[in-house]
């Protein structure tokens, strides 16, 4: 993926959290605390719970045309979470040898169950992040954290890191541009020229931060974010959530694919 | 064409500036001041310390030597809540308009500096209806601000900064950018504007356009200063500064 690609790739997330869909325009911190919810829940699973983690399935499978963000446009972004998982999972398939059970004449080693947890529990979890910044402004997301406790000074610096890896891409990709434009052969940066071309970036992106950073105290800025005060949460609202939760981790305690196994077998 | 002294809104006398106090100053021994109601252009080749002198009024660089006053705050060792009242009676709009957009959307940007003075939800949504309309941006309301042309998002930046309804208005190389048509609708916006403005630029013609009084810079220090038509048709003098 190219830096504008990249780039863009933030401006297509942007585009969809400005949308409208009955999730958008729920409060957003109401859909802060059922992510939140449902991470911690999809993370405590034990490793070998695999059957259990499946019906957490449903949460995306549900948000998604609810919120009217497609596969197309999150698929791309999940995938980017992959690596990251497969590093650590990999390794349990050569660590954990022992047949757990079989299917068919397939033996199923305790390795591979714990490689599916946890790519299983990576991919929702980012899933659901995903699906958290694709429904709601990131503005609104760092207000709501600052009401929900979190230090001001942290969401700041969570809403400055998102605002600056814009600009950040932009300025490697218009360097990247002009450095491929003035190279024989095109094809991106030497190794000879890496050190020159990343020490650039990191100028320009300092001289540009303090830019930008000018510009904002003299509109006022004095280090605390103040962002469009949400409405207060509707009943509907919290009822909703509060079955939401309720439903998340008693997922959590209660097997739903292991019940539905066996009246599948009863019937 | 001094200003008589009850109208002053910027007053310099012998500034210096410097970004470092180990660095040599930017600006030396420059002094100047503006009434109320005039336009003055802050002409000079690049590197004259035209952006440097408009940092120095809002006070993001602090006054090395000298005195200066802006809109009534004396800026030498000025506590930081005049500071804050002073931008909102002073505002700049940057040269880059990238470097001022910092907000996801246009509406959001607008409201930035509004809700840093902790103004009412509902009187900063009637300011951005009001100078929206003013400046002919409604239909840019909802769009992303780096996403807009380079005359959006100047005119962006320019109502980012109208909506905190300033008394006086510092304007940082406006026509770069711009294509000839985005620079004609500038000006006419620019000239139908009351406010006090400082206007640094070497586009001499949108100085002709808009200011009746000229300060010229060059190697951080005022080189030149009177009537526009004067310093403007003089081209020795704009030879001489590198214009």
């Amino acid at each position: 993926m190219s830096l504008y690609r990249s780039a863009a790739s933030i401006d297509d997330l942007e585009r969809m959290a400005a949308a409208a869909s009955p999730v958008h325009a729920l409060h957003p911190g109401v859909k802060i605390i059922v992510t939140f919810v449902y991470v911690v829940t999809v993370i405590s699973f034990p490793q070998a719970s695999v059957s259990g983690m499946a019906v957490f399935v449903l949460y995306p499978a549900l948000l998604m045309p609810l919120s009217g963000t497609g596969w197309r446009s999150l698929l791309p972004r999940l995938c980017a979470a992959l690596p990251f998982a497969l590093m650590g999972a990999l390794s349990n398939l050569v660590m954990f040898r022992e047949t757990v059970f079989c299917v068919g004449s397939f033996a199923v080693s305790r390795g591979f169950v714990s490689f599916i947890s946890i790519m299983m529990k990576t991919l929702l979890s980012v899933f659901a992040v995903l699906l958290l910044i694709a429904t709601t402004p990131f503005t609104a997301i760092s207000y709501q954290l600052t009401r929900m406790g979190v230090p001001k000074i942290a969401a700041l610096q969570l809403l400055m890191t998102y605002r600056y890896i814009g600009t950040l891409l932009h300025e490697a990709g218009s360097m990247f541009t002009a450095y491929t434009l003035r190279s024989p052969v095109g094809r991106g940066v030497f190794m000879r020229d890496m050190g020159t071309f990343l020490g650039q970036l990191v100028f320009r992106s300092f001289d540009r931060a303090a830019r930008v950073y000018a510009a904002m105290r003299c509109r006022g800025f004095d280090g605390v974010y103040r962002s469009a005060q949400s409405r207060p949460v509707r009943l509907t609202e919290a009822a909703c959530a509060a079955l939401v939760c309720a439903l998340i981790i008693a997922s959590r305690f209660f097997n739903v694919s292991r019940c539905i196994g066996a009246l599948a077998g009863k019937l | 064409m001094s200003p008589s002294a009850g109208s002053v809104i910027i007053r310099a006398e012998n500034l210096s500036v410097s970004y470092d106090a180990r660095d040599k100053a930017a600006l030396r021994g420059i002094s100047f001041s503006v009434a109320e109601g005039e336009r003055v252009a802050l002409i000079g080749a690049n590197g004259a310390g035209k952006s440097t002198l408009l940092l120095a009024l809002l006070g993001v660089l602090p006054v090395a030597a000298g005195t200066l006053s802006v809109c009534g705050v004396e800026l030498n060792g000025v506590h930081k809540d005049k500071l804050r009242e002073l931008r909102r009676r002073a505002a700049l709009v940057f040269q880059n308009p990238d470097d001022q957009l910092f907000m996801p959307t246009v509406e959001e940007d607008i409201a930035f500096g509004p809700r840093n003075y902790g103004e009412g939800e509902e009187t900063i949504a009637a300011k951005i209806q009001q100078v929206m309309e003013e400046l002919g941006i409604g239909h840019l309301r909802g769009r992303l601000s780096h996403k807009l042309s380079g005359g959006e998002k100047r005119l962006a930046a320019l109502a980012g900064i109208l909506v905190m309804k300033p008394s006086l208005l510092l304007l940082d190389e406006p026509s770069s950018f711009l294509d000839p048509r985005s620079r004609r609708r500038l000006i006419s916006i620019l000239d139908g504007l009351t406010h006090t403005m400082l206007l640094a630029t070497h586009d001499l013609d949108l100085a002709r356009a808009l200011c009746r009084r000229v300060i010229l810079l060059k190697d951080g220090s005022v080189f030149a200063e009177g009537p526009a038509a004067e310093i403007l048709n003089n081209e020795a003098l704009l030879e001489a500064c590198g214009l």
